[in-house]
């Protein structure tokens, strides 16, 4: 699993169509400040914010890709790996916390076949995601994210697609044994799979 | 547009609103409805209405604060008053239909209360719910009332009037300022800095261009007041930093709003409605005033929303704050003159220059005016309040926040969100007030985040909890932060793993207070708070796990993780680095 480090993203990057790139920061570039802007805008319409992205950007500006860099992994929404189609964010928040968010977050990881990094060096923690980790199918995203201002529901966690927040379903209060199911459910409603594991089982 | 044609047209479209002779459902439409399912009902609502042909008005209006009974339907039928009911969820709609909106049987189970002052068909009125009644709203006042997509039913309860006011001369800025002086609001974003004398430091700095700048970014966990504002009423805080542009001379706003997709919908939704219709623009109401406000997205960073860190993130770059060795006001925003207020204190303007400043200074002891608060926790009762300053803590335990999910007794109640602390049961007499919270240790009143604990929760699992927030989010510019929250955590993590030495809580203390003094910001400033509160009130809790080694609670784990082998393990952990 700790596979996907930055080698992979570049590799990525081959399909990774920068022509929008241009038309963003064409868009942009007459407001003062337009970095952030820009990246802002190049991660709502990628899910993610690639090398190559970030060299058209130093390109087509002033702002060296350091600085962009700088920029990008210093947010937390940003992503440096590509996300995946459907979004599981796991509720940090103190409602959540308070009401024993861990065990649920074990479940969602058993479920979803993500393995924590553990052993990870930083840079490498960061690359996959930023402390969200990507399945192994590399379809699904699992994030822990800090209050999602939904505490009526705590502890909770949202599934939605990637870049939809309209379609975001917001599942709580749940115990760790109502995790399956509900995911279950969510997926099915949102017609994906969970990610099954080699094997079959 | 000018005000008066603005305004005739509002009345207009409003009384065809209101006078409608059929019944109107009005669905409250902010970010809690739709994570309850509120799209669904609502689209199940349609559905409804369509396949059996009623005739009936659908309306949309902003959140309530009850966001535990959410989504939340309101119902009003010809000549009677508006009836609540929640939560509606989709498959609740048809019922809902049948008893309420034909008037089968309107006191069903889903009936909450009903908006006048007499019981209607045996449900209660508002005003005897006992979550009502210590409330008072003026920045809530028109949630559940109009619609936030709608600048004319704004307009309509007398929006933008203050507006008008401030530029048709009626009001000299000067005299913006006495009045906000004499009504003594301060900065609800946590430091309580009295908004007259920095609007009056921004008016009279000599830099040119300024800006407004409205701090919406709300990072940290269990505060959510200032997105709802953005939901329910973004017009009302376009105004306020309308007038506060108009009265420091500025052309340029900026509100910079955290990553909660439907609040910046909702925003810019306004702005371009303002931006229609003459409110913002060229020539605002008509008047020879050119103002221009752009919506800024924070990326999610809590340090963002300190004043100079928030700044820095305007001006497109990573969100460190600055030693201030100006005041924001003299040097912000490219080091230009800028008014930094919080979304709610920005919101507050419009009313005092309606009312006066008088009418706001007599509202509340202790500090004037009212403050919103988001409850979230333990506690049965999760959403949004705004009170007086002043009622006491136990009003908060009784009435806003409801009884205990669990029916466990209370253990404290947390003012400040993670910077605030735990406020034990025998101070719950305390006002709920910056200056008497100070007195008892809540150094950070904080921007309003109030977190109900029932006795199920440990206080080292808490500060843990907070600190190991305040770790994540610190920037690392400056070193007492970056490296002091991390030593913190660490020493917290080694005492909930039973591995406490008597001296940690002198470490705690020293090494807290060294954190807190050095910080060049109010993040790292603020930091150790809570660790001085639970030390203050709850040292046998602490004391507990380091000599009896055990939690009282029965929370924190108290023997070191499987994986971890030898002593020096938590040293050995990453450090983040950003």
């Amino acid at each position: 699993m700790s596979g996907r480090g930055p080698e992979l993203s570049i590799a990525w990057a081959a399909d990774y169509d920068v022509t929008e790139v241009d038309n963003i920061v064409e868009r942009n570039k007459w407001r003062r400040g337009a970095a952030l802007e820009i990246l802002e805008d190049i991660q709502e319409h990628y899910g993610w914010v690639s090398p190559a992205a970030i060299q058209r950007v130093a390109d087509l500006t002033e702002y060296s890709p350091n600085y962009l860099y700088g920029v990008v992994t210093f947010y937390d929404e940003f992503r440096i790996a590509p996300p995946g189609t459907v979004r599981v964010d796991i509720c940090n928040g103190s409602a959540c916390a308070l009401n024993r968010e861990a065990r649920i977050l074990h479940e969602l990881e058993r479920l979803l076949r993500i393995e924590e990094v553990t052993d990870a060096s930083p840079y490498e923690l960061f690359s996959q995601n930023k402390f969200g980790y990507v399945s192994d199918d590399g379809k699904v995203l699992l994030r822990k994210v800090d209050c999602v201002g939904a505490c009526q529901l705590a502890p909770l966690f949202r599934v939605g697609r990637e870049g939809d927040h309209h379609d975001t379903r917001f599942i709580g209060p749940v115990s760790p044994s109502e995790v399956e199911p509900r995911l279950r459910q969510a997926f099915a409603e949102l017609g994906v799979e969970l990610p099954s594991s080699g094997d079959g089982t | 547009m000018t005000y008066q044609q603005l305004k005739a047209e509002a009345d207009r479209r409003w009384q065809a609103k209101v006078g409608q002779n059929r019944t109107r459902v009005i669905l409250c439409e902010s970010a809690p409805d739709y994570d309850m399912g509120g799209r669904r009902t609502k689209a199940a609502l349609q559905e409804e209405i369509a396949s059996r042909g009623l005739d009936i008005s659908l309306e949309r209006t902003g959140n309530f604060g009850m966001d535990w009974k959410c989504p939340l339907v309101q119902v009003i039928r010809p000549g009677m008053p508006p009836v609540w009911y929640g939560p509606v969820r989709a498959q609740d709609v048809s019922r809902l239909v049948d008893e309420a909106v034909l008037g089968q049987r309107p006191n069903n189970d889903l009936a909450l209360f009903v908006d006048a002052d007499h019981a209607f068909e045996g449900i209660s009125p508002l005003q005897e719910l006992r979550w009502w009644r210590p409330q008072r709203r003026i920045i809530m006042e028109l949630w559940g009332k109009i619609d936030p997509e709608d600048i004319y039913d704004y307009i309509a309860h007398g929006g933008y009037s203050a507006l008008q006011k401030v530029l048709a001369g009626e009001i000299a800025p000067e005299q913006v300022i006495e009045e906000l002086k004499t009504s003594g609001l301060a900065g609800r974003g946590g430091a309580y800095f009295p908004t007259g004398i920095k609007w009056e430091g921004a008016m009279k700095a000599r830099g040119r261009p300024k800006f407004v700048v409205c701090n919406t970014e709300e990072g940290e966990p269990s505060i959510y007041k200032d997105r709802r504002i953005c939901e329910s009423n973004p017009h009302q805080l376009i105004e306020g930093m309308a007038i506060c542009a108009y009265v420091i001379g500025s052309h340029k706003g900026y509100n910079y709003i955290g990553p909660h997709p439907l609040a910046v919908e909702r925003f810019n939704h306004a702005l371009k409605q303002a931006n229609e219709t003459g409110i913002l623009g060229k020539q605002v109401l008509g008047f020879d005033f050119e103002l221009d406000i752009e919506t800024r997205r924070g990326f999610g960073s809590y340090v963002s929303g300190e004043a100079s860190a928030m700044q820095a993130s305007i001006e497109g770059g990573r969100a460190m704050p600055r030693v201030k060795l100006q005041r924001s006001v003299e040097a912000g925003v490219w080091e230009k003159p800028t008014c930094v207020n919080n979304t709610e204190t920005f919101s507050f303007a419009p009313p005092i220059i309606h009312n006066g400043g008088k009418w706001f200074s007599e509202i509340g002891t202790g500090m004037s005016g009212t403050k919103m608060y988001s409850i979230t926790g333990h506690s049965e009762y999760v959403g949004l309040i705004e009170v007086p300053f002043g009622i006491p803590v136990r009003t908060f335990v009784e009435d806003l926040a409801g009884p205990i999910r669990s029916g466990r007794p209370i253990k404290s109640i947390v003012f400040g969100g993670p910077t605030g602390g735990p406020i034990p049961p025998h101070l719950f007499d305390t006002p709920a007030d910056p200056k008497d919270c100070n007195k008892i240790g809540v150094l950070a009143f904080g921007a309003g985040g109030v977190i109900v604990l029932d006795d199920s929760a440990c206080h080292v699992d808490v500060l843990k909890y907070f600190m190991a927030f305040m770790e994540n989010q610190s920037c690392g510019k400056c070193t007492p932060c970056r490296i002091g929250c991390h030593e913190l955590l660490l020493v917290l993590e080694r005492i909930s793993q039973g591995r406490g030495v008597p001296e940690d809580i002198l470490t705690l203390e020293d090494m807290g207070d060294e954190v807190a003094k050095l910080s060049i910001c109010g993040h790292g400033q603020a930091a150790p708070y809570p660790i001085f509160m639970v030390l203050q009130h709850y040292r046998d809790e602490v004391e507990a796990h380091i000599v009896d080694k055990r939690c009282p609670a029965g929370v924190c784990p108290m023997q070191p993780p499987e994986d971890a082998t030898q002593s020096g393990f938590l040293l050995m952990q990453p450090v983040r680095v950003h």
